[in-house]
């Protein structure tokens, strides 16, 4: 046995939890600077990918409307990878921290400028787009945006054709803004906009397919392809 | 009547909780200039890391090894008193543990004392009638523990006394282990490692593993002098010490956690064989359990407070009142807050599934929650946190490793990393219960 008392092993773990804390305040900061790295990247990303999808618009702009191209545009990975990323940052930090915010400012630049361009090429093909722009916040002043945000969730993963524009009712940014006063919304959340009307108040998703009839004839077209194809 | 894991039921609640909060730390934590939280985690990382420093000094102490060969005439006499009441059920596997033992026979002799039970203890018991290495002795009503005890103590003869529940079963090495111990003539007592006879409920299961790592922990704090609780199972005595200091007393139920405390006031030493084993039978209902860790908290809270405040931060008192009790202490509020968080944070999940449910209905797709290292949280008290799981992982690891020889991962882990934390908060808020509203207080 060890001698009863000894302040020198004491004053030692004090200098090694030290040690640890200072380690991981270093260690936790260096992370940290990283991370602003890996955002700002993200957000050069973004920038790269909004005057990609402008070539992008002006080529398909020469494209025939059997193209799937119009569909499936540049910046659907792009949103898809972002959107999961948002989501857990949300979750895992808050949806005040500031690297939150400022993705989701590039974020919701980038869903505006994939819908302005899905909105361009529907309306040279005579086509209906199917998009929904779903406005919500989550500063508590939305009982229901949470079941909303699952039911877009569970729909955008089974119809492929469907483009789900989420935006932050509060985020301050004028494209928002200016989709607000465009639409005319009050400050109803949710809202959804459904081929340039809005409605509020939370949606079954049976409401949303009722209100966007192409997607079920899309869905079935694309139910009975694959079913054949395997046949 | 097992008493095994009092000193460390404290730490194993907070030990889980720091595994269940670096899952679902809240965000209130995510505030660097958060000083009490920050307090805390320095807290808990300096007793982690005292205890893992010992360990690495100590390392070879605690290997397991044969039980060194000795001569009879090197093994001093020992009683073993197996006070009963109502353990008809297991008095019998009990002595016979006992005469089991690897020990001269006319060196040992085992004491039953009925303590006025109403089953048909008496009645097992009296199958050893007549046994040369058996004496059995009976109160007419039911005094208390300590009452029979101290029956067994004033009728023994021998070097050594020790104390069986008459619900635990020996190891046939154990006391071949505990022994040589007491060839250091400062030694006063030696405890056992004791572990649960075969665990079958989910709740035995949780506490086989919380055993397993208070073996380890209580190795160490015999490494440091710094034990508090001589368990009813198998602890062993110098014959002598009671003359010095006095036989068992009430003790708020708590008879050997006061015992050791006795003795740590009067600077007897104990010591731990941790390769002595001896196994009992734990609760199997909740309710059992929860009776159980009232008594031993509010026990350990009582003597601690009532009987022995004096020893809380005492230097002459060394490791044992310097940290080993002001932790146990504290460990009951970091424990609580931990485990505050993580119902909150399981509360949380539980109502993402509810609205998941009402918006959706009922889904069977399942699908595996998605992981990004990217998202992942990097806040300074996070990853203090990510630090002291890690170290109670190591905890958790080294502890079975010490009882069963090797490195080995099981489902009881499991069990206890996401169980534990969510009943332990129940007998520790009704202990300090008991403890704020006790009327017998004696403060010294």
């Amino acid at each position: 046995m060890k001698e009863n008392f000894d302040t020198k092993k004491y004053v030692v773990v004090f200098f090694i939890t030290l040690g640890i804390f200072a380690v991981i305040f270093l260690f936790s900061n260096y992370l940290y600077q990283q991370r602003l790295s890996q955002i700002s990247t993200i957000e050069s990303n973004i920038n790269l990918s909004i005057l990609e999808s402008e070539i992008q618009y002006a080529l398909l702009a020469d494209a025939s409307c059997d193209s799937d191209e119009g569909g499936n545009s540049l910046l659907i990975n792009e949103l898809n990878n972002l959107t999961r990323r948002l989501a857990y940052m949300e979750d895992q930090r808050g949806a005040d921290n500031v690297e939150v915010l400022s993705l989701k400012k590039h974020y919701s630049l980038l869903q505006a400028k994939d819908y302005l361009l899905l909105r361009e090429r529907t309306k040279q093909c005579k086509d209906k787009p199917l998009s929904i722009l779903y406005f919500y916040s989550n500063k508590g002043d939305c009982e229901d945006c949470k079941k909303m945000g699952y039911v877009l969730t569970s729909m955008r993963e089974d119809f492929d054709k469907l483009h789900v524009y989420a935006f932050d009712f509060n985020l301050g940014l004028s494209v928002i803004e200016t989709l607000k006063s465009i639409y005319r919304l009050n400050q109803e959340l949710p809202i959804l906009v459904i081929d340039r009307k809005p409605y509020y108040g939370f949606k079954t998703r049976e409401e949303i397919e009722a209100l966007i009839p192409d997607l079920l004839t899309v869905h079935a077209t694309s139910t009975s392809a694959t079913t054949t194809t395997k046949k | 009547m097992p008493q095994f894991a009092q000193e460390n039921c404290f730490t194993q609640g907070l030990f889980q909780t720091i595994i269940q909060m670096s899952w679902h730390l809240p965000q209130l934590m995510d505030t660097f200039f958060d000083i009490p939280v920050l307090v805390l985690l320095f807290l808990t990382l300096y007793f982690e890391v005292f205890i893992l420093l010992t360990y690495f000094e100590d390392r070879k102490e605690f290997a397991r090894t044969d039980p060194k060969k000795r001569m009879p005439g090197q093994c001093p006499s020992v009683t073993v008193i197996v006070p009963a009441w109502n353990e008809g059920k297991t008095i019998v596997g009990t002595v016979e543990s006992l005469l089991s033992l690897n020990y001269p026979k006319d060196k040992l002799k085992i004491f039953i004392v009925d303590d006025g039970s109403t089953d048909d203890t008496l009645a097992f018991a009296k199958q050893f009638e007549g046994h040369p290495q058996v004496k059995i002795y009976a109160n007419e009503k039911n005094s208390g523990k300590y009452v029979a005890m101290n029956l067994g103590i004033k009728m023994a003869t021998t070097d050594l006394v020790g104390c069986l529940d008459a619900d635990s079963f020996v190891d046939a090495d154990a006391l071949m282990h505990i022994i040589p111990y007491f060839d250091d003539v400062a030694v006063m007592a030696v405890t056992p490692s004791v572990q649960i006879y075969t665990p079958v409920s989910l709740l035995q299961k949780i506490q086989s593993v919380e055993y397993m790592i208070g073996a380890f922990t209580r190795k160490i704090f015999s490494r440091i002098n710094g034990l508090y609780v001589t368990p009813g199972p198998f602890s062993i005595y110098r014959t002598s010490i009671f003359q010095t200091i006095g036989g068992f007393v009430h003790g708020y139920g708590t008879e050997d956690m006061e015992m050791a405390l006795r003795m740590q006031a009067n600077r007897l030493r104990i010591e731990n064989a941790h390769d002595a084993l001896v196994y009992t039978v734990s609760p199997a209902t909740p309710r059992a359990l929860y009776n159980q860790r009232v008594r031993w908290v509010s026990g350990f809270l009582k003597n601690a407070f009532f009987q022995y405040r004096h020893m809380f931060f005492s230097r002459s008192h060394g490791n044992l009142g310097m940290l080993t009790m002001p932790f146990a202490f504290f460990s009951i509020f970091i424990a609580l807050f931990f485990s505050a968080m993580y119902v909150k944070n399981l509360a949380n999940l539980a109502y993402e599934q509810v609205i998941k449910y009402s918006a959706l209905g009922f889904n069977l797709n399942f699908s595996w929650p998605t992981f990004d290292w990217f998202s992942l949280n990097i806040g300074f008290q996070r990853l203090v946190v990510y630090m002291l799981f890690f170290a109670t992982v190591f905890l958790i690891i080294m502890g079975t490793r010490m009882i069963l020889q090797r490195y080995v991962l099981t489902r009881n882990m499991l069990y206890f990393i996401l169980l534990y934390g969510l009943i332990a908060p129940f007998w520790l808020v009704r202990s300090l219960y008991n403890l704020v509203s006790a009327k017998e207080a004696r403060w010294r």
